[in-house]
C-alpha cells in the first residue's frame, strides 16, 4: 500500500516536471541561441548581418538558404528599442519580433511598406501598460528576444544590392 | 531522516521521470500536426501565440523563429507518399505545380536539421527555379549521386552520408487566401521513391 503511494505520488509530481520542462524548452532553446550570438560578440540593440546560410552554418536549425538573414537580439530593459530602414529593395522582406518563448509578436512586410522606409519602436508590454499604453508601435511580452529581417535571394545576381541595403537597416535604443 | 530522505527520492524520480519523457516527446515528435497532405503535415498554430505548451516545443526545437501563418505557411515532410522515412540511401523525385503563394521554396534538411553539404551549394528548389525553367509546374531528385531526372537544378544531398534520414520543408511566403481558409484543399508535391541501394 505504502509503495503505491509513493508511485502515485512520484506520477503527480513528474507531470508537473514533465509540464514545466516542455513550459521552459522554448525559452531554453532561445536563450541558448542568444548567448551563442552574444558570445561571438554580438551586442545587444544592434542588427548583425551574418553571411547567407550554408551548410557550415550551425546557428539556427532549419534556415532557409534563399534568404539574407539579419538579427537583433534585443532588450527593453532600459527602455523601447527602434527598428528602422532606409530605402529597401522590391524583394520580399519581413521584419518579425519573436518574444522569449518564440512567440511571433509581430510582422511588417515589404507590402505594409509600401516602398516607404519604415521606423518602428518596440517596447516592453509591462512598461508600455505603466506609461499609459501609447508611444510604441508593437509590445513584446518578454524583456528580451529576437528581432529578424528576412530578405527574399531570388537572384544571385542581386546579392550585393540585397546585402547593402540590408546593412543599412538599424536595431537601436530609442533614448 | 529516513522519511526525508524517502520524499527526496520520491521527488528525485520525480524530476528525472518528467524531465526524460518531456525530452522524449519533443525530440520524438516531428510537430504538432493538424493539416497532414500526403507526406507533409503542419500546424496552423505556428509562431503563433495560441500555440499550445507541446506545439511550441517542437516547433523551437525543428525551426525556431517561424513566422505567423498570415506571412509564411511551412509544410514538413519526413516520410515519401508511401509513408516510408526519407533516407539517402533512396532516390526520390518531388513532382509538383506552381503552389497559391507569392513565393515558395523546398528545402532539404538532414537529421540534425541543418543544410546538407551539396556539391553545387544548391539546398532548395523554388518558385524562382521553375519560372526560369518556363514552366508551371516542376520535378526535381533527390539523390547522394547522379543527375536530374527533371527540368531545373536537382536538389542533391550528396553531403549527407549513407543510410541518414532527412526531411523537406515547404514554405509558401505570403500564402493565398485559400491556403489559410482551406489548407486541406491544396495540392502540394508528389514524393515518390525511385529507389533504393
Amino acid at each position: 500500500m505504502r509503495a503505491l503511494r509513493y508511485i502515485a505520488a512520484i506520477l503527480v509530481l513528474a507531470s508537473g516536471f514533465h509540464l514545466a520542462s516542455i513550459w521552459l524548452m522554448p525559452r531554453v532553446m532561445l536563450a541558448g541561441f542568444t548567448t551563442t550570438l552574444q558570445i561571438d560578440g554580438t551586442p545587444l540593440n544592434t542588427m548583425i548581418h551574418p553571411d547567407r546560410r550554408s551548410a557550415d552554418d550551425r546557428t539556427i536549425v532549419r534556415p532557409s538558404p534563399d534568404m539574407f538573414y539579419s538579427i537583433c537580439l534585443f532588450d527593453l530593459s532600459a527602455g523601447p528599442v527602434r527598428i528602422a530602414t532606409a530605402s529597401m529593395p522590391g524583394t520580399y522582406w519581413s521584419l518579425s519580433g519573436f518574444a522569449a518563448n518564440t512567440d511571433n509578436f509581430f510582422v511588417v512586410n515589404d507590402r505594409q511598406a509600401g516602398g516607404r522606409p519604415i521606423d518602428i519602436l518596440i517596447n516592453h508590454r509591462g512598461q508600455g501598460r505603466a506609461q499609459g499604453g501609447s508611444g510604441a508601435d508593437y509590445y513584446s511580452p518578454s524583456m528580451r528576444g529576437v528581432i529578424l529581417l528576412r530578405m527574399l535571394i531570388e537572384d544571385d545576381l542581386d546579392m550585393s544590392m540585397l546585402d547593402g541595403a540590408r546593412h543599412n537597416v538599424v536595431c537601436r535604443p530609442a533614448k | 531522516m529516513r522519511a526525508l530522505g524517502t520524499f527526496l527520492l520520491v521527488v528525485f524520480a520525480a524530476l528525472v521521470l518528467g524531465v526524460v519523457s518531456a525530452v522524449y516527446v519533443v525530440v520524438n515528435v516531428e510537430i504538432a500536426p493538424d493539416i497532414r497532405l500526403g507526406a507533409w503535415q503542419s500546424s496552423q498554430h505556428i509562431g503563433s501565440s495560441e500555440a499550445g505548451l507541446y506545439g511550441r516545443a517542437v516547433v523551437a526545437r525543428t525551426g525556431m523563429l517561424a513566422l505567423k501563418r498570415e506571412e509564411a505557411v511551412y509544410f514538413t515532410a519526413s516520410t515519401d507518399d508511401a509513408g516510408w522515412a526519407l533516407t539517402s540511401s533512396c532516390r526520390y523525385s518531388v513532382v509538383g505545380a506552381d503552389m497559391p503563394a507569392r513565393w515558395w521554396s523546398v528545402t532539404v534538411y538532414g537529421p540534425d536539421y541543418y543544410l546538407i553539404p551539396s556539391e553545387a551549394n544548391k539546398y532548395s528548389y523554388t518558385k524562382t527555379d521553375m519560372q526560369a525553367a518556363g514552366q508551371q509546374d516542376f520535378l526535381f531528385e533527390l539523390a547522394r549521386t547522379g543527375g536530374a531526372v527533371g527540368q531545373g537544378s536537382p536538389v542533391m544531398i550528396s553531403g549527407n552520408r549513407a543510410d541518414a534520414a532527412f526531411s523537406m520543408v515547404l514554405r509558401l511566403y505570403h500564402p493565398d487566401a485559400l491556403v489559410l481558409e482551406r489548407p486541406d484543399a491544396l495540392a502540394l508535391p508528389q514524393i515518390t521513391n525511385l529507389g533504393c541501394g
